[in-house]
């Protein structure tokens, strides 16, 4: 219905809500934007005080006695003050200046403020109960320039829809007039905002109505420890503007599944396609947390329980993890908890309204001993439709009549979903996190532990060995001295015990655990595996990628694909000759192919995303070299970024260390224009990782490589 | 040894061990040797992380100690709040790491971080007071460490020697090293002294009347 919210300058609210082919625009002058306050320990008397203080301030409108709960865990609501806004957009300004007035009056944290920093259009259909979804299908339209032309300002490479729109500014400009009149589209998916006022400059409005508006300048920030950037932000009106580069959600999930993240979180699509995981799970939860009567609390002062340090050290533990010995082991089970944390949250009821509740006096948290209420838990409401619409989507999808169409939209929700769950877990754990709680955390830690152990010991007593295991994930192989029951008759059984799908994975010929790089402490998460022939009929793969590789350079998205391919490669001798040396001797061909300077550049080419500004680096690195050649390239790149580069002379440190990917594309650099050693050394390192569950290490790849197979065997034996 | 090392009166005492952080533990371990109480650890920045405190206090020791950890300026704040309400009667120490450091990341603004902390180092002054407890306090260097240290009652310096650690301050009457076998050797002692204290619950909340402000 009211698919995207325009604030116009005297702050009141547009409406755009769908017609059969178009939209209409609807003003909302009655609408009135709230902030909550509460007082320490309910004390009426500081809401009197706040009420008198605020009563002549003219961004004021009403000011109102209500009673909401605190958080999660409150019984009973408490006073508060409903502070009742003019305008939309300035519950942040009134919010900064109770903290003031609280300051000059009052100790610090005499009040708690609610619902202060809420999207202006999420915060209006969150009031209203507007849909912001459109009964109809979207419609869209794709702008993009290249990076290098948008750098300069060149708009004669503008591609409408992924077609080139002309070969001239003039004649691009018109295209997208004509492509706007005649599609008449609700949303814009754009390369880079940047094309709005580009656009306008040349007389071209993008909106439903002439202008635009600039909502932010470009910024840096830190989100989840990460620096990130964020572009300008545009506005225009009637339309939904979606830039790709700092649209994680869309490069991930696509349309369908920003579409179905819209619907889940009752955000606008604007709002939501900039949003971080972090955003979409925060945005689910005010609004589920709303309908339970608790209002978004703006700085969170809920703090940890007090612990024992053995209790805090039995807290902390990771995940599980069931050291596994380096090497192959052949005929090798993989079980999977399906979706475990989430399926923890849903399944045992963990939530911030439910561990350690005041009405139990139960142990149901193992190791920790917090109880946990019998009540319906809010996160569990908050991921149960989740975890219900993926599975129903992949019935779907497993159905013989899913159309090719069907199913990529399909794949495109299931990956929205999938990014959510991931991180719900991680993201109870953030400090910022609205209504995340650090016990809740433990908590789903400690039973999915348990859940682990419990699965171990079953298919252990149905006489299987356990290879290796990891947070929810058993590598099985039959015990040599006894007799097995069928390991998915086994799975079946702890499933029924525990209520959470134990799936049988697959079986594999054989699976190669890496030892560690040096003692880093960390888990060994480096194998690869060449899955048994029904495992890969049954997963529909094809011959090619019957292997499984994870934490190895094929997997890493910063390897080059030059090096990437060489390694599925390894594998494949691997698998063929089991034996050390013969890998290492088909590394020399790839060696060779390397050292001839027949490897097209784009397969050399090695992405990375960019943590701070050139001159932030301490050092020379990559990254600072990629950086600074983008620079004298005009191209701006900014921490959060990623950029994506060849290495051409490693020795040097300035910009002439690296070309730009789009430079060899070009073909400026084309001929020789790599560092071979560089790259020869990554194609050792990466044998290395497919020798180094036989015994092998890099320097034993590398005297293998220098001598030959008789001067490798003399120093093993002498 | 032990009677070489400074004692903690009930005050709120600044140790500067910013050019040995191992001081902090060192401390409080040889204060928990003499006392039966229990102590409360207001964390930050992690210096009360269970590795930490087993490898420097010993899993006994840790056993007198409960521990709830910051994560922001708002959460530090409320913590030290709840102090008079927590801490019983018989409480030995409270601990209060890397003080105002959580104040001083960018999610705080500056004025109301500036009043927090203010208000954190009265209401710590305070609790020491009512509850006569001792309270040892260390600053990171932030914007803070200055104010942190202007307002203890006490102040000793820790420096890391050839010898071992060194402490200096008012009324440290002879600087108290401590060697490699130190540590182990007052070990038994305060096993023996502590080992069965908890600390866990709120026996005898002290009368909240008795702080200013809360
Ligand atoms: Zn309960």
């Amino acid at each position: 219905m009211t698919f995207k919210i325009d604030v116009r300058e005297d702050g009141v609210p547009v409406r755009w809500t769908a017609t059969d082919r178009g939209a209409t625009a609807t003003p909302d002058p009655d609408y009135r934007p709230a902030v909550l306050v509460a007082a320490r320990e309910d004390r009426t008397r500081y809401l009197d005080w706040l009420a008198d203080e605020l009563a002549p301030d003219p961004k004021v409108a009403a000011l109102e006695r209500v009673a909401r709960r605190r958080d999660l865990r409150a019984d009973e609501p408490s006073p508060m003050l409903r502070v009742e806004l003019d305008r939309l957009g300035e519950c942040r300004q009134l919010a900064r200046e109770v903290r003031a007035r609280e300051l000059d009056a009052h100790p610090p944290g005499t009040l708690s403020l609610y619902d202060v920093d809420l999207d202006p259009q999420f915060r209006y259909c969150l009031d209203t109960g507007a849909d912001p979804l459109p009964d109809r299908r979207f419609e869209r339209v794709d702008l993009s320039v290249p990076d290098a032309a948008l750098a300069e300002g060149d708009l004669s490479a503008l591609a409408v829809d992924g077609d080139p729109a002309g070969g001239s500014e003039r004649g691009a400009c018109r295209r997208v007039e004509r492509v706007l009149d005649a599609a008449d589209p609700d949303v814009l998916v754009l390369s880079s905002a940047e094309l709005v006022p580009l656009l306008a400059e040349r007389g071209v409005d993008l909106g439903r109505r002439p202008g635009y508006r600039t909502l932010a300048g470009a910024s840096t920030y830190t989100s989840y420890g990460r620096v990130g950037h964020s572009p300008a932000r545009y506005d225009v009106p009637g339309r939904v503007v979606v830039d790709r580069r700092s649209s994680f959600l869309l490069d991930e999930a696509g349309f369908a599944g920003l579409r179905y993240l819209v619907a889940r979180a009752g955000k606008p699509l604007q709002e939501l396609a900039r949003d971080s995981i972090g955003g979409v799970l925060t945005a689910i939860e005010v609004r589920e947390a709303r309908g339970r009567g608790v209002p978004a609390p703006w700085q969170k002062r809920q703090t940890e329980d007090w612990k024992s340090v053995d209790r805090l050290h039995a807290a902390d533990r990771g995940g599980f993890t069931f050291q596994p010995e380096a090497g192959v082991h052949g005929d090798v089970h993989e079980l999977d908890f399906a979706s475990l944390y989430p399926n923890v949250i849903r399944e045992y009821g963990v939530s911030p309204d439910t561990v350690g509740c005041d009405c139990h006096d139960t142990t149901d948290v193992p190791e920790l001993g917090y109880s946990l209420c019998e009540r319906d838990g809010f996160l569990g409401d908050v991921l149960g439709p989740l975890l219900d619409d993926r599975s129903a989507w992949k019935d779907q999808h497993r159905a013989d009549d899913c159309t090719p169409t069907e199913r990529r939209r399909l794949d495109a929700k299931i990956d929205a979903v999938k990014w959510v769950l991931v991180s719900c877990f991680g993201y109870q754990g953030y400090r910022h996190a609205k209504f995340g709680r650090i016990e809740v955390h433990e908590a789903i830690n400690a039973v999915a532990r348990e859940l682990m152990l419990t699965a171990k010991e079953a298919v252990e007593a149905a006489g299987w060995r356990v290879v290796h295991g990891i947070v929810d994930s058993l590598w099985v192989t039959a015990d040599p001295d006894r007799d097995q029951r069928p390991v998915g008759e086994v799975a079946a059984e702890v499933t029924d015990e525990v209520g959470i799908a134990l799936e049988h994975e697959g079986r594999f010929d054989w699976v190669a655990f890496c030892p560690r790089k040096r003692a880093s402490g960390a888990a060994l998460t480096r194998y690869f595996g060449r899955w048994a022939d029904e495992s890969v009929a049954a997963s529909g793969a094809t011959a090619d990628d019957r292997y499984k590789f994870r934490g190895i350079e094929a997997r890493q998205r910063s390897s080059a694909e030059f090096v990437a391919a060489a390694q599925r490669d390894l594998v494949a001798t691997f698998d063929r000759e089991r034996d050390a040396a013969a890998v290492v001797e088909r590394l020399r061909t790839h060696l060779r192919t390397l050292r001839r300077g027949s490897v097209p550049p784009a397969d050399l080419a090695i992405r990375q995303r960019v943590s701070k500004r050139a001159d932030e680096y301490e050092g020379a690195t990559r990254a600072r070299a990629a950086l600074e050649r983008a620079a004298d390239l005009g191209l701006e790149r900014h921490p959060g970024q990623s950029v994506t580069y060849v290495v051409a002379d490693d020795d040097r440190s300035g910009p002439e260390r690296v070309r730009l990917a789009f430079e060899v594309d070009d073909g400026a650099c084309a001929g020789g224009g790599y560092d071979t050693e560089f790259y020869a050394d990554r194609l050792v390192r990466a044998c290395e990782s497919v020798v180094s569950p036989l015994g092998w290490d890099e320097g034993q790849v590398r005297r293998f490589l220098r001598d030959g197979r008789d001067a490798t065997l003399s120093s093993f034996v002498g | 040894m032990t009677d070489q090392l400074p004692t903690l009166d009930p005050e709120v005492t600044y140790l500067d061990a910013s050019d040995a952080p191992a001081a902090l533990y060192r401390v409080v371990v040889e204060h928990l040797a003499d006392e039966r109480g229990p102590a409360c650890w207001v964390d930050a920045r992690n210096r009360g992380a269970p590795a930490a405190l087993y490898d420097h206090l010993g899993r006994r020791a840790c056993r007198s100690l409960a521990v709830a950890r910051a994560f922001t300026g708002y959460q530090h704040y409320e913590l030290v709040r709840s102090l008079p309400g927590t801490l019983r009667a018989t409480a030995s120490l409270v601990v209060a790491p890397a003080l105002a450091a959580p104040y001083a990341d960018p999610d705080v603004p500056d004025h109301e971080a500036d009043a927090m902390v203010a208000a954190v180092l009265e209401l710590l002054d305070a609790v020491s007071t009512a509850v006569d407890v001792p309270v040892l306090v260390t600053a990171d260097a932030d914007p803070y460490a200055a104010d942190v240290r202007r307002a203890a009652d006490r102040v000793l310096d820790a420096t890391a020697t050839r010898m071992g650690l060194r402490v200096d301050g008012d009324g440290v009457r002879v600087d108290g090293y401590w060697d490699a076998t130190g540590f182990q050797t007052t070990v038994p002692y305060w096993v023996d002294r502590c080992g069965a204290v908890g600390c866990r619950g709120v026996e005898r909340p002290v009368a909240p009347a008795a702080v200013p402000g809360v």
